[in-house]
């Protein structure tokens, strides 16, 4: 009779193949030049230390993990183990932060990673290991950095291999430096509201896809406003890296505000012999020095360094090309439904005058 | 004329789209506001196996992580399961009830070859055994080999399971035609059968005869019967299509509320939304699909498993009917049920390309699989 009930049961598991609210169980190791994070789920951090949902209602309370956190740690020591040119590093974890991601919340933990860039990186990696056959290890974050399955030795392999190249040479690795930066320096142009302000405050008076009264096409300053931008953000990003200028001083954030303020004050009252594109590069390395606090923290030397700021600048870079495109589909619609006196008035003055407003108002919060 | 500036915002956009920022998972930082903040909602916890566990204790605790991992959508628990019967997995000595759960684990990640060998293996020492006949049958009938399901079924009615062999046998006389037989049939089943659960699923079979046939407003009627016995995401998900393809998209969207967000329900959901014109709630689900697949992708998951959702989401969201052609073409070669058959019918439909539309008759036609759903779309451009 049980053989019969066991039917019953799984004939309506089988009949129809199940449909996944998300992926199995992953984890991130993320390495940053001479940082590693490590990004485990709570679900499978619960798994592992049952004692963690202390009071067992299924409920997981941020306390509850604040309290958990040293086991957490003692945890992740046990299970990821790096090895520098064979020798063992040992990996101070500290808690970083919680990060949602699409299937679950996950918790971060950061240490310092004490491997040159020459040498090499293994890894021996058992969270998990014998709990559930489909956990991996994702790392680098990126689907072709590499992927690991917990085992203990190198001898029975689940999926893979238990000991992982990670980094080998200098020259791929110059390479990934360079690629892993280029969202950064994306994220930091797109997330950071004041250099869109600066940004936008530049191509406020820039009427695209209109040719002037001599006939020549206006997308040319354009080009040559955004360049002077990037050149010197660029040249200071570089300088405050190789430490030849100082880049926390007290006065760049309040001298980011005003750049605004002053770049959409022209647009009101132009002043003639001052051109957008000298302005714009004069006004590019302040900000330049704005973003090297950025590098600063993710402590990168040495020749990762150049490879990190190249990347870096590429993708402040296509962060800027972005926003530059989106605001030229703007205007390529606008431009069929504005008279210029229309778009003068709404667009580059009204405009200018909340940019300008917003500029203050940052100003003041930051002195 | 067109001024060579008149591209320069597109090229741009191309070239800051296509940097390889896009194809990392995303995360979002964030600290709770207080100390007693809810920061995951764990599932219930299943008993640990002690060291003196028996294999019947391994059996059970291991169907029941199957179980949940089917109640909650959620793939973690067969992993969980999966290791639970490691010792015994694809060893030829396993004993049969550990193995058919190794069995349920494949198909459940729709890795069917591995389920047929490993069903086979029990059968070699078994050939009588109800679960796996069941099972193997269910794989015969998803890879359109119906002559091999039929004799399946048959000798599950020599192993005892009366009710599923009889439905079992019915739903591929269905599949192939007969729908009158089969009408008959589920409906004699239903009418004798006392258990809740199995009543539904039995209603939710006659119901897809129904739909086969033509008969749309039968189907929903059984469908609706079905689901108020016992609520079930395959139910839920098959009423939902009979309402996109009878356009009737608020139905849609109500049909799945309260579902587990699966991939294959948050596809359906964006599509209802989309085409009732709710652009803003559509993308922002739209979205949370594309983190989905990109995760997905980063823990080297194999899209061809995928074929199915990854065809539809082509068609319905992107509304790339080439794309969508090329994925469920080499979807068939994964599975071929009735909605395998109508997402590539429909991809063929929507490009409009009589020779690929020729293409598509010939391939059904030669399945052996009758199906109104499918073959009103390739009578309709007809030359």
């Amino acid at each position: 009779m049980s053989g019969l009930l066991s039917v019953l049961v799984c004939a309506l598991l089988l009949f129809s193949a199940p449909v996944w609210a998300h992926k199995a169980s992953d984890a991130y190791l993320i390495f940053n030049s001479q940082k590693v994070s490590m990004s485990v789920s709570l679900h499978d951090l619960d798994l592992a230390l049952p004692g963690m949902d202390a009071d067992g209602d299924r409920q997981l309370r941020w306390v509850e993990v604040q309290e958990a956190q040293s086991s957490i740690i003692a945890l992740l020591t046990r299970t990821v183990r790096l090895e520098c040119n064979q020798r063992p590093l040992s990996l101070a974890w500290a808690f970083e932060s919680l990060e949602k991601r699409t299937d679950a919340n996950y918790l971060r933990v950061a240490a310092s990673l004490q491997c040159a860039s020459t040498d090499s990186l293994h890894l021996k990696y058992n969270l998990l290991e014998g709990v559930d056959a489909s956990h991996r290890l994702v790392i680098g974050g990126q689907s072709n950095a590499g992927l690991v399955s917990p085992t203990s030795t190198g001898r029975t392999e689940i999926r893979a291999g238990a000991e992982h190249l990670v980094a080998a040479s200098g020259t791929s690795q110059g390479w990934s430096t360079l690629v892993r930066f280029v969202p950064q320096g994306i994220h930091h142009i797109l997330g950071g509201p004041d250099h869109l302000a600066f940004l936008l405050a530049l191509l406020l008076p820039i009427p695209l896809f209109v040719r002037d009264l001599k006939g020549q096409a206006t997308w040319w300053p354009l080009l040559r406003t955004i360049t002077g931008f990037t050149l010197g953000h660029s040249l200071t990003l570089l300088l405050a890296n190789l430490g030849l200028i100082a880049a926390d001083l007290p006065w760049v954030e309040p001298a980011i505000a005003a750049s605004i303020a002053i770049s959409a004050g022209l647009n009101l009252r132009p002043v003639t012999w001052l051109r957008a594109d000298v302005l714009a590069l004069a006004f590019g390395l302040v900000h330049g020095m704005g973003f090297a606090g950025v590098m600063g923290q993710a402590q990168v030397t040495g020749s990762a360094l150049y490879w990190g700021l190249a990347g870096f600048n590429l993708g402040v870079e296509f962060g800027q090309l972005a926003v530059l495109s989106a605001w030229c589909l703007f205007n390529f619609w606008l431009a069929r439904r504005l008279s210029p006196q229309l778009r003068e008035l709404f667009i580059v003055r009204a405009g200018s005058c909340v940019l300008i407003a917003l500029a203050l108002f940052w100003l003041m919060q930051r002195l | 004329m067109h001024s060579p500036t008149r591209f320069l915002p597109m090229f741009v956009l191309c070239a800051a789209w296509c940097s390889p920022a896009w194809s990392v998972p995303t995360t979002w930082d964030f600290l709770p506001s207080h100390r007693y903040e809810v920061v995951q909602v764990l599932a219930a916890r299943t008993k640990p196996l002690t060291s003196s566990a028996s294999i019947d204790d391994v059996a059970s605790s291991a169907r029941a992580l199957i179980e949940q991992s089917r109640r909650l959508s959620d793939p973690r628990f067969l992993g969980r399961a999966q290791a639970m019967l490691a010792p015994w997995w694809n060893r030829a000595e396993a004993p049969a009830n550990l193995a058919i759960l190794q069995a349920t684990i494949e198909q459940s990640r729709h890795h069917f070859d591995d389920a047929r060998k490993t069903l086979q293996r029990i059968l070699q020492a078994n050939p009588r055994h109800a679960q796996a006949l069941l099972t193997l049958a269910t794989l015969e009938k998803l890879s359109g080999r119906y002559a091999l399901a039929i004799h399946v079924c048959e000798q599950l009615q020599d192993s005892g399971a009366t009710v599923y062999a009889s439905a079992c046998t019915l739903e591929t006389k269905s599949l192939l035609g007969q729908s009158a037989q089969a009408k008959a049939g589920f409906k004699r089943l239903v009418d004798s059968e006392s258990n809740r659960a199995t009543r539904a699923w039995l209603l939710s079979l006659a119901a897809e005869n129904m739909e086969r046939a033509g008969k749309n407003s039968e189907a929903r009627a059984l469908y609706l019967v079905s689901l108020e016995l016992q609520a079930d995401p395959y139910t839920a998900l098959a009423l939902t299509d009979l309402y996109l393809r009878d356009r009737q998209w608020g139905a849609a969207y109500q049909s799945l509320r309260g579902q587990a967000e699966s991939d294959a329900v948050l596809i359906r959901r964006a599509f209802a939304l989309q085409q009732a014109g709710e652009h803003a709630q559509a993308q922002a689900i739209v979205l949370t699909l594309e983190e989905r697949f990109r995760a997905m992708h980063a823990r080297g998951e194999e899209s061809r498993f995928h074929g199915r959702e990854f065809a539809l989401y082509a068609l319905w969201i992107e509304r790339n009917p080439a794309k969508a052609l090329a994925i469920s073409q080499s979807n068939l070669s994964l599975q071929k049920e009735p909605l395998d058959w109508w997402v590539y019918a429909a991809s063929a439909q929507a490009l409009g390309d009589s020779l690929e539309i020729d293409r598509v008759r010939q391939l059904f036609g030669a399945s052996g699989l009758v199906d109104l759903r499918v073959s009103a779309l390739l009578i309709g451009v007809r030359p």
